[in-house]
């Protein structure tokens, strides 16, 4: 494993701490270091760097990535936005959109119960249920509590 | 191996964490990483029968990390914007507001957010994802020795930031 041009390791530093050197390339990187303090330095750094990536905390999506009771994602292609901090027209639009699915997912839980989709209410509410359980999308969850309920004769 | 193929909503229920947290490192913005995650679930959704029972999660990854880099490509060859003559506004996206309240999670992030795409990616499928050099030289289509220098160099520059 040759270091690099100026006689240093470099990128070997990160392999060695990668555990990607076969054995002979690592001892002769221990080698080095023993009596390259530079590259002692080097070492300290990039494992600083590394440690730092390692234990940040997993981040969770801030709203569900499948919608209560909709169906498979879309096609759409993925663009990233322009901005810091995003695009509000974008936020503003999925979160309408949000709405109208809550609003429909009420909807269909409190229409009275017609005798041709009635097989179908029960197995709706149950699909919300589930991806609420997945989610966490309290309204969605309201819906086997609802069913039960009759509205006509 | 029918009947053991997950479903996409099966995926999406058991890694979604995963996928997300992934995303969400390579984009550094809960909006993009949420549309990342949609996007590379479409992607799941028609691949599914290709998958071999294996590491779901090495699939994902690189599933997640092919449309990250087919949109920073895509941005490449069609520049919308006309160059900023700062070149800090070359860097690929300031860290935002809604950053700067988790503490110190965030500023390795914001630093994170800073690297170049080529140096982020390598450093998130090495640090964050644990992939071998081999796994990642797969996933971006670089040859092992340009991952590791780019694993190096995007770990010193997150070095030089935090300090």
């Amino acid at each position: 494993m040759p270091p690099g041009d100026g006689g240093h390791l470099d990128d070997v530093l990160s392999a060695y701490l990668d555990d990607e050197l076969a054995p002979a390339a690592r001892h002769e990187a221990e080698a080095h270091l023993a009596a390259c303090a530079a590259c002692r330095t080097e070492l300290d750094d990039v494992a600083a760097a590394r440690r730092a990536i390692r234990v940040l905390p997993v981040h969770s999506a801030p709203r569900p990535l499948i919608g209560a009771g909709t169906g498979p994602p879309e096609s759409r292609a993925w663009a990233p936005r322009s901005g810091p901090a995003g695009d509000p027209a974008g936020r503003r639009r999925r979160l309408a959109w949000a709405a109208v699915a809550a609003a429909a997912a009420v909807v269909a839980v409190l229409l009275p119960r017609d005798p041709d989709v009635e097989p179908k209410l029960p197995s709706l509410a149950d699909s919300h249920a589930a991806t609420a359980s997945v989610t966490g999308d309290p309204l969605s969850q309201l819906a086997p509590i609802a069913v039960p309920v009759r509205f006509g004769p | 191996m029918t009947g053991e193929v997950p479903t996409w909503e099966d995926v999406a229920r058991t890694h979604g964490r995963f996928l997300y947290n992934v995303a969400y490192r390579l984009t550094g913005n809960d909006d993009d990483a949420y549309d990342l995650v949609q996007e590379a679930l479409l992607r799941v959704r028609k691949g599914l029968e290709t998958y071999r029972p294996g590491s779901m999660e090495g699939w994902l990854s690189r599933i997640v990390t092919n449309v990250f880099l087919d949109e920073v490509r895509r941005k490449r060859r069609r520049p919308v914007e006309v160059l900023p003559s700062d070149p800090e506004r070359l860097l690929p996206s300031a860290p935002g507001a809604d950053e700067a309240t988790e503490g110190l999670s965030d500023d390795v992030q914001a630093a994170l957010r800073r690297l170049p795409e080529d140096f982020r990616t390598a450093v998130v499928l090495c640090d964050v994802v644990g992939l071998s050099y081999e796994e990642i030289a797969a996933a971006v289509g670089a040859p092992v020795g340009t991952v590791r220098s780019r694993i190096h160099r995007g770990r010193r520059l997150l070095r030089e930031a935090l300090q």
